[in-house]
């Protein structure tokens, strides 16, 4: 369903974080990570971070990495960022 | 710091420490239950240091169980406890005010009397005249003349020569100093003769003014004539004058003194009892409840803190340790020959006091006898002194 939301959403044109619900993750320099469409944490420590999205995991490695703010749709992260996997 | 760490500084915030297996359920709960969170750090895989909205807590406490996580407050700020603080601090910085408005007002007043210099005559005895003038534990002394005070104490105590009040804060210093004897005036107009002061030996005359009337080598006794005040005149008669010269004679000594060698002393008959009081101003206040002494056999001995700084102030606040050690007559026996050596050590200050700095010791000895409980001993000894004294003219002889 949500790749068939996907598809779709690239046929019109839209967005996907809007209509298939992806997520969106927004990298700002090396020491601001913004993801939008979480759907949960999996695993915080000050290296890693394991994300839970739609299509899968958003791992975001570092040092000193900080949970700075989250809610049910976003969350915000600061740190040295070194990586950003999307699995 | 950014803006959005002074925002959520601003605002009330709590800090939970979160330990589970899975801590990240926690924040993904409150999350989904919208608990903000303002930040979360990761002590270690198991621990978390979250920081929320103090009006989140409880909800974030409730979730922290239902997530299988232990949770415990760390710490709080934000403005709430700052104006807490603030207003704490209020009340810090009020009762300073008043307690240095206290102190200042404490000032005006005596709350410690130090004398200084007082010999011979007791501190008491100048602290109860000092009282008479007004000057006491608790007395303004802004109302004090130094000048009128020490009129007023020179002349309830005849025996100070000089007086003065000084006012350090609440502690006054009175310093005295005691009226020095008007010396002996010569005068030579004055008839006086020359008596012997005690019987001797005499071995040396030296008359410079009068007419001697005993030699080298004849015994004399106390009282005698020695040198005449009298002598006769070129135009007839006799001519009445000041004598003047030394008699030195050889004199003898027996001083005896008797001690008992059983003697009572003061045993401890139980434990040191001591009790509290406070004294404010001039109002004690016992810390106590039973006032009575153990008996008469119970020495008392009295320890007074004064809360002060030396130099600076003295505050109406004094704590008194009063000790009770009760004791009990025992008789006991003194070692004959520390008593003896005791005595012998007396009696020769006694011989030095007779000769008055005015003859030298010859020959000294002592002779100690004891009967039953009691040691006796007796001094003998021959001192070479001037045993000349003034004294009025008796014209009959």
């Amino acid at each position: 369903m949500t790749g068939l939301l996907e598809k779709l959403s690239e046929r019109l044109d839209l967005p996907a974080e809007a209509l298939a619900g992806a997520p969106r993750v927004t990298l700002t320099g090396s020491d601001r990570v913004l993801v939008e469409n979480h759907r949960g944490l999996l695993r915080y420590t000050e290296t890693e971070l394991e994300i839970a999205c739609a299509h899968g995991l958003v791992r975001v490695r570092g040092a000193e990495l900080l949970l700075r703010a989250m809610d049910e749709r976003m969350l915000l992260i600061t740190g040295r960022v070194t990586g950003v996997d999307v699995d | 710091m950014g803006v959005y760490d002074c925002f959520n500084r601003a605002a009330n915030w709590c800090e939970l420490r979160v330990r589970g297996l899975l801590p990240a359920a926690f924040l993904n709960a409150c999350a989904r239950s919208g608990v903000e969170l303002l930040s979360a750090v990761a002590e270690d895989e198991y621990t978390l240091l979250v920081r929320l909205r103090s009006r989140d807590v409880r909800r974030a406490e409730g979730i922290a169980r239902a997530t299988d996580c232990a949770v415990e407050r760390c710490a709080a700020g934000g403005t709430g406890p700052a104006l807490r603080r603030l207003r704490r601090r209020g009340f810090a910085a009020l009762a300073l005010l008043l307690a240095v408005a206290a102190l200042f007002w404490s000032r005006i007043y005596i709350w410690e009397i130090d004398v200084r210099g007082a010999e011979t005559v007791s501190e008491g005895r100048i602290l109860d005249a000092l009282a008479e003038c007004g000057v006491g534990i608790g007395s303004c002394w802004l109302g004090i003349t130094s000048d009128n005070l020490r009129s007023e104490l020179l002349e309830r105590l005849p025996e100070l020569g000089w007086a003065t009040v000084n006012i350090y804060g609440s502690r006054a210093e009175v310093l005295v100093r005691a009226r020095i004897p008007r010396p002996a005036i010569w005068k030579p107009e004055e008839p006086v003769e020359l008596r012997s002061r005690r019987s001797g030996y005499v071995t040396q005359v030296t008359a410079l003014n009068g007419t001697a009337r005993v030699r080298p080598g004849v015994a004399v006794e106390a009282g005698e004539l020695l040198i005449a005040g009298e002598t006769q005149s070129a135009f007839g008669g006799t001519r009445l004058l000041h004598a003047a010269g030394t008699v030195t004679a050889e004199t003898y000594y027996e001083l005896i003194a008797t001690t008992p060698l059983r003697r009572t002393q003061k045993a401890p008959a139980g434990p040191s009892r001591s009790r509290w009081a406070l004294v404010i101003g001039k109002n004690r206040l016992n810390l106590y409840r039973n006032s009575s002494i153990s008996g008469e056999n119970c020495d008392m001995i009295s320890t007074v803190w004064t809360l002060s700084v030396p130099g600076l102030f003295t505050l109406p606040l004094r704590l008194v340790r009063e000790t009770e050690t009760p004791w009990t007559p025992t008789e006991t026996e003194l070692d004959c020959k520390l008593a003896r050596q005791g005595m012998e050590a007396e009696l020769h200050e006694r011989l030095l006091r007779e000769l008055d700095g005015e003859g030298v010791i010859d020959t000294e000895e002592f002779t100690a006898v004891r009967s039953g409980d009691r040691l006796t001993v007796v001094l003998r000894a021959t001192c070479t002194e001037n045993i000349a004294v003034e004294a009025p003219i008796k014209l009959e002889e």
